[in-house]
């Protein structure tokens, strides 16, 4: 079964460590993605498991055989480039058949698998165009049946979405999607874009400073972060810091100005520094008091930015400078700049972080 | 991936022995001969009497120093012409920037030994352009031939094209934004150009010069034909000691000289232009 | 004012390449006079002097002599500019690879004449003749940063991510090359090949010190003949390697776009 993993993968460059004691299971069949910010060592680490750059240390096995050290040609990993790196003077059925042709695979085979690959990606009646002739989407849709063309073991792809405007993205994401699941291929996606990771992974491996931050599946990413920097990368997150004033189930964390905060952590100390987060849709604004949030404060609204499918306040509660996102919907009350309400939160929505 | 760098280095050796066994090794052995003694002087070498004796000899002397006025004067009057040209070629695109560019590699490829042919009719008596007000009494007959300025006005023609090539890649690489900014926050055309362009220009204007020197101090066809036995440089010194006066030592003597003065005026030049370069 | 000044510009431009281009122009105009010297005032146009070249037999083999030393020439530099030019655009911090660009590029900053003088003086001192190799070392020298430019140039618009595409394909270093690389570069490596060879093919100061009767170069036969008497013939030859120049960079612009600069 093609499954991929990474053990206490390190590389480091002249002065920086790019990837730092990573360590990653993808299972058979399955989506990961790799996110996080640009200079994490996302693309780094992708680069390793194509074997385009070596690892100082660690080890990485594919299909329970050592490929560590083994040269890019024979690995059987199928990689969709950022650029898409097509053959600028091949066309596009011999773009897609070129892996098979360095596999000395007969002309008939290689005809039927690019025929094949085209009808997977819907280019059908294209393989005589050169690349340039086609159109963004397209291209990306050529670089992904010539990855897939040589049937990997495993497919990588390198922000494959990132040169394709907002509209193409959303489909190609469906797209990639429909093709890994329909083939079964395990696959592994490198992007910066939360929105992608969380709506194509089966599991998202957040990284950052070229650690492995969190995996888990984009539900728990979302809602359970496991560090502040997953909190604060995933989605917009209120920031607040105080101490620990009590740790247990429900602790309770104390800001400078005296306001307490009832929340939830792991490792949290009694009067050590700590972080509160409160993603900004999980604040609620109203005019009644929302006696049911265990964080609850009159405040007054700041400002009133329209998002279009929601409505961004920004809130002074207590010393505190909250922003509370609303849906743009009847049910929800309307709020403008100078109103007097209540901001309020749940204890489990409030997650704490030691510093 | 592993022994990149090796592999970097083994790709990069043929060039690095090319120049090292075709040209490293030859200058040296040149060097090593202009230290020693010859039919015209006797000395125990490896000394440097050659290089004493043409630095002594005003003749020798007046030698180097066309040489060197030939090629400032080239350098002068190229450099301010390319430059124009550079800035009003830039402006064109696609069809007609492609012939421009293309009308100035022709004669680069046609060769300096065909366009000196040219230039010997047209400079000879006023040549057909000049030759009939010569004839009409309305000039006095040029005299370009032979002349040092007939020389110059070769070398300017010869030189130009590398020099619009130079400078105009170096303007292109300009984001034209930049002046366009430097309009908007209130300057007018001149002072824009003054402000933005003229100094980010600069690099491209050091190296145009660097080249325009050395092609005018190291040509050979121009000051050979145009100027004749009456106007020798270094290099046409260097080709009568081999072909007339059979002194080896004395020409490498000579060529010596010149490489070392070139090297001066490079390293001038860069001084010259560089401290304005910013940063 | 605008328009005024538009055409005080173009003005500028159309007399710049008069005077760039004039001497070739009145070259190749020379060479249709029938008249016996040159210059002379135009008589008519005739063809005949064109004719006179195929009964120089000189001329012929020199040309063969210089088409075989650029050749040869142009081949070398091409092959070890290229190899450099790959190792710098793929590894190379900038810092070091203008470093070595410009180190490579040190033969154009040496006068021909003294390249010349150098490999005659280098043979001698160890005994031997020069003969025909070290004209196509002095000329292999000179015309190599030419190449390494170009290539360099065509280098920087290469995507190397296609080589890495080649090898997660299964394709070998050898392959990769053959498949990928050594075809999409193919456009630099043609017009360096050409560049070089023209170059090459009408030097005069490089050969000067190191042919033989038997290896004139036409430069060098030119040379000699002009040394004794001008006449239209020496300009029909002019004309023949002009027009050849032209064609070449009108054909390496429409078939293959590339230019000595973008």
């Amino acid at each position: 079964m093609p499954e991929l993993i990474l053990s206490h993968v390190t590389r480091r460059f002249s002065g920086h460590t790019a990837v730092d004691d990573f360590s990653l299971t993808v299972r058979d069949g399955e989506f990961v993605c790799l996110l996080g910010p640009s200079g994490c060592g996302k693309t780094t680490t992708l680069r390793i498991i194509a074997g385009f750059e070596r690892a100082d240390a660690g080890r990485l096995t594919l299909d329970g055989a050592d490929i560590t050290h083994a040269p890019p040609q024979q690995r059987d990993i199928g990689l969709v480039f950022q650029s898409y790196a097509l053959f600028p003077h091949k066309t596009v059925a011999e773009n897609i058949g070129f892996g098979l042709k360095m596999r000395g695979r007969p002309r008939a085979a290689i005809a039927a698998a690019v025929e094949e690959a085209l009808a997977l990606v819907r280019l059908e009646g294209l393989g005589g165009r050169y690349p340039r002739a086609l159109s963004g989407g397209q291209q990306q849709r050529v670089a992904l049946a010539r990855a897939l063309a040589i049937r990997p073991r495993l497919l990588l792809m390198d922000e494959p979405l990132s040169n394709l405007d907002a509209q193409l993205r959303e489909e190609m994401r469906n797209e990639i999607r429909r093709i890994q699941k329909s083939l079964g291929i395990t696959a592994v996606l490198v992007t910066h874009d939360q929105a992608e990771a969380l709506a194509m992974a089966d599991r998202i491996a957040v990284m950052a400073k070229g650690r492995l931050q969190q995996m888990a599946d984009p539900a728990t990413i979302y809602e359970a972060p496991a560090t502040a920097f997953v909190s604060g990368f995933i989605g917009q997150a209120n920031v607040l810091e105080g101490r620990v004033e009590s740790t247990g189930a429900e602790a309770v964390l104390a800001l400078p100005g005296g306001v307490t905060l009832a929340g939830r952590g792991d490792g949290l100390a009694a009067g050590a520094a700590t972080r509160a987060m409160v993603k900004h849709e999980r604040m609620a604004l109203c005019r009644a008091e929302p006696a049911q949030l265990a964080n609850r404060f009159p405040c007054q609204v700041a400002e009133r930015t329209y998002l279009g499918g929601s409505i961004a306040y920004r809130c002074e509660a207590a010393g505190m400078t909250l922003t509370a996102l609303l849906p743009n919907h009847p049910l929800f009350e309307s709020f403008a700049p100078g109103d007097t309400a209540w901001i309020g939160w749940a204890a489990t929505d409030c997650a704490f972080f030691p510093c | 991936m592993t022994g990149a760098r090796g592999v970097q280095w083994l790709l990069l050796l043929p060039s690095l022995l090319l120049l090292a066994l075709l040209l490293g090794l030859p200058l040296a052995a040149m060097l090593a001969n202009s230290l020693q003694p010859n039919v015209l002087l006797s000395f125990t070498g490896p000394a440097l009497d050659n290089y004493g004796y043409l630095l002594s000899r005003s003749y020798y002397l007046q030698v180097i120093l066309r040489t060197l006025r030939m090629a400032a004067v080239t350098t002068l009057v190229t450099i301010p012409l390319g430059y124009i040209a550079a800035m009003l070629l830039r402006r064109l695109s696609g069809r007609a920037g492609n012939l421009a560019i293309m009308g100035l590699t022709f004669p680069i490829l046609a060769g300096p030994l065909t366009v000196v042919l040219g230039w010997m009719a047209l400079l000879a008596n006023g040549g057909p352009f000049l030759g009939p007000l010569v004839a009409a009494g309305l000039i006095g007959p040029p005299n370009l031939l032979g002349s040092e300025t007939g020389v110059v006005i070769s070398l300017v023609q010869f030189v130009l094209p590398f020099a619009v090539l130079t400078l105009y890649t170096g303007l292109r690489q300009i984001q034209p934004q930049l002046h366009e900014a430097a309009r908007s926050l209130g300057a007018g055309s001149l002072s824009g150009f003054l402000h933005v362009t003229l100094p980010l220009s600069l690099p491209s204007a050091l190296s145009a010069s660097i080249i325009v020197f050395s092609l005018a101090a190291s040509s050979f066809i121009s000051p050979h034909y145009l100027g004749g036995a009456g106007q020798l440089t270094l290099t046409t010194l260097v080709t009568q000691f081999i072909m007339a006066t059979f002194n080896a030592e004395l020409a490498a003597a000579a060529a010596g000289l010149l490489l070392l003065l070139m090297l001066a005026a490079v390293i001038g030049i860069t001084a010259a232009i560089g401290r304005f370069i910013r940063p | 004012m605008r328009f005024l000044g538009k055409a005080a510009g173009g003005l500028y431009l159309l007399l710049l390449y008069l005077f760039v281009a004039g001497p070739l122009l009145f070259v190749i105009a020379t060479s249709f006079n029938p008249a016996t010297s040159f210059p002379a005032p135009f008589e008519g146009l005739t063809l005949s002097w064109y004719a006179a070249i195929l009964r120089r037999p000189e001329f012929l083999s020199a040309a063969g002599t210089s088409a075989v030393v650029a050749a040869l020439a142009a081949a070398l530099a091409v092959v070890v500019a290229f190899l450099a030019a790959y190792a710098l655009s793929r590894n190379g911090s900038s810092s070091a690879r203008g470093a070595m660009a410009t180190l490579l590029a040190s033969p154009l900053l040496v006068p021909q004449v003294v390249i010349s003088l150098a490999i005659l003086q280098l043979a001698s001192a160890w005994g031997v003749g020069t003969g025909f190799w070290g004209l196509v070392a002095a000329h292999a020298v000179y015309v190599m940063p030419f190449a390494l430019r170009l290539l360099l140039t065509g280098l920087a618009r290469f995507d190397f991510a296609v080589e890495e595409a080649s090898r997660s394909l299964g394709g070998g270093w050898l392959s990769t090359w053959r498949e990928v690389t050594l075809p999409l570069l193919r456009p630099s490596i043609v017009a360096g090949f050409t560049f070089c060879f023209i170059l090459s093919f009408v030097n005069l100061p490089l050969s000067l010190f190191l042919t033989s009767p038997d290896t004139a170069t036409l430069p060098i036969v030119m040379f000699a003949y002009i040394e004794s008497r001008i006449d239209p013939m020496i300009a029909a030859v002019a004309s023949v390697i002009v027009l050849a120049a032209g064609t070449a960079t009108i054909l390496l612009d429409r078939f293959l776009h590339v230019r000595l600069v973008d």
